[in-house]
């Protein structure tokens, strides 16, 4: 298990490293060490900070995608699937409505977040309502009708608003997702968000396995488990509503490093949680490596992970069909 | 002690003034599909809400299920799940009942029986008021056997449902239900075939030396 622990760590420096050097912009590996001139804005102001949001959004997107997982008794259940994300763009979309209102447009950044979680909790609301009256393969489907339909919104919302506000992000930033950080203060939010996530998390740990498990046998432990559900739900739809007011939507992370991780340490949550901080972070930088400019052009994050994200699917499927019959 | 419960849902009047005082050792409960054996279960644990009526039982409450997800993590994830009880524990129990070789594998690709196996164990560490629901599916003939005897050496109040009426031979107390209605309750030994004929709508004759070699009467 050491062995494996160590390789993680050592791809997450080498995603890390890279993703400095490599990119829209190249910066030689040694001029990272001694910044002058021009690199040192484009490390310091973009690179960094770009990277650091990278490694904790991938953190954040595997543990919630881990957790909904478990909850929803679903191995194919992700932030994506579950329609989460596209409520949650919807919602920051909508904010720049608000600009129709004359507001000034540095408030969007504070109120679309707000927006952005409402809606990623009524998108995963709805989903898992479908879900309940439709079984296992129904809440992926319903998920996905309803990740269709915020996205459809979205598309009608942009090309109305693209011609009179040209300074919105364009479609394909929101559906297919697009990390670029100027400054620190995404960083910082996002590292209390994950930061607060992993400690959570690792503390209700024990008690996430049981409900993964029966009704019943939390019951007997005195939670109620749709209780349970409702206030992980909502904390994922906080964490996902953020990140994809920020980002876009980044569709796959929560579905790639779970299932990944539980080659190696079995499925317990607590072993998923720990394994998210190396593994999420780094397929995600390496994601975002070959997305942000690495090949000579940009290419939306989403194109890349559900590339990485496809064959995985396809065995959960093949597996699971495998099990029942 | 469960007291005039009496569980309504949409109209529909699931228990009917159920009374039961469990006795320790194992308390069966026996009834066709359908007769609320379930849904008295759950309402000990607060799953089920009742109408009316009063669940009162000393100590910790554990539950097998008889569906359950197959989580996709070790038998030792599921032991600790939602614990805080040492492992070791498990794993004398698991011995007992010779399963402490699934200890590392995964939950998921066990057998159905093993399954069930692996939480009677979690359920004997963790309670003393054990509530399980058909413990006894999906079990081989020595598996019952090894449960039921496993089961009469703990000094623990068992709740248990079945479709196996040889349970009524290792039985402290029994309840029989039809329709939600209480049709018996008391000491095993005077069940008798004319009840258990009742209660199944279907003639059946004692075996010569208890339930567990009974006969169909057609």
């Amino acid at each position: 298990m050491k062995g494996i622990n160590l390789i993680f760590l050592s791809l997450l420096i080498i995603s890390f490293f890279l993703s400095l050097v490599y990119g829209q912009v190249y910066v030689p590996f040694d001029k990272i060490f001694s910044l002058h001139g021009v690199y040192k804005t484009v490390i310091l102001d973009i690179k960094f900070p770009t990277t650091l949001s990278t490694l904790l959004i991938g953190i954040c997107l595997s543990i919630s995608g881990a957790i909904m997982q478990l909850l929803l008794r679903n191995p194919l259940m992700d932030p994506y699937i579950s329609g989460t994300a596209s409520g949650g763009a919807f919602g920051a979309v909508l904010a720049y409505y608000l600009l129709a209102f004359n507001l000034p447009f540095s408030w969007i950044i504070y109120i679309s977040p707000v927006i952005a979680f409402m809606f990623s909790l009524i998108a995963t609301g709805l989903t898992v309502l479908i879900g309940r009256k439709t079984g296992v393969y129904g809440i992926i489907v319903g998920g996905v009708v309803i990740s269709y339909i915020f996205s459809s919104l979205i598309t009608v919302m942009i090309t109305e608003m693209s011609i009179r506000f040209p300074q919105v992000p364009p479609l394909i930033f929101w559906l297919l997702g697009s990390i670029q950080i100027v400054g620190y203060t995404d960083v910082v939010i996002l590292s209390l968000l994950a930061l607060g996530l992993v400690l959570v998390s690792l503390r209700y740990s024990r008690k996430i396995d049981l409900v993964s498990i029966s009704d019943e046998m939390a019951y007997s432990k005195r939670i109620d488990p749709n209780k349970f559900r409702v206030f992980w739900i909502a904390l994922v739809s906080v964490i996902v509503g953020y990140v994809v007011s920020q980002v876009g939507i980044i569709g796959f992370i929560g579905i790639i490093v779970p299932h990944i991780l539980r080659r190696f340490y079995g499925g317990n949550t607590k072993s998923l949680i720990l394994g998210s901080i190396t593994l999420g972070s780094t397929i995600l930088l390496f994601s975002n490596l070959i997305a942000d400019g690495s090949l000579g052009f940009e290419i939306p994050i989403t194109a890349i992970t559900s590339l990485i994200a496809s064959p995985i699917i396809i065995y959960v499927l093949v597996r699971r069909n495998a099990q029942e019959y | 002690m469960l007291r005039n419960i009496s569980v309504e849902i949409n109209g529909k009047r699931i228990l009917d003034n159920v009374s039961f005082e469990p006795n320790r050792g194992i308390n069966v409960i026996l009834g066709p599909n359908g007769s609320g054996k379930t849904t008295l279960l759950r309402v000990i644990i607060g799953m089920v809400k009742k109408t009316e009526g009063k669940v009162s039982l000393k100590g910790k409450i554990s539950y097998v299920p008889a569906e359950f997800f197959s989580a996709q993590m070790k038998v030792s994830d599921v032991m600790l799940a939602g614990s805080r009880i040492e492992l070791n524990e498990y794993t004398k129990v698991m011995k007992k009942m010779e399963i402490q070789g699934l200890i590392n594998r995964d939950f998921s690709t066990l057998s159905s029986g093993e399954k069930r196996l692996v939480l009677i164990v979690k359920s004997l560490v963790e309670g003393d008021v054990v509530l399980m629901d058909e413990p006894l599916g999906n079990l081989d003939l020595a598996n019952r056997a090894k449960v039921l005897r496993i089961l009469k050496e703990y000094d623990k109040t068992f709740i248990i449902t079945s479709h196996e009426i040889e349970v009524l031979d290792f039985a402290s107390k029994v309840l029989l239900l039809k329709n939600g209605k209480v049709l018996y309750s008391g000491n095993p030994a005077d069940v008798n075939e004319s009840l258990l004929s009742e209660l199944y709508n279907v003639k059946l004759r004692r075996g010569k030396d208890g339930w567990s070699n009974f006969r169909f009467d057609f």
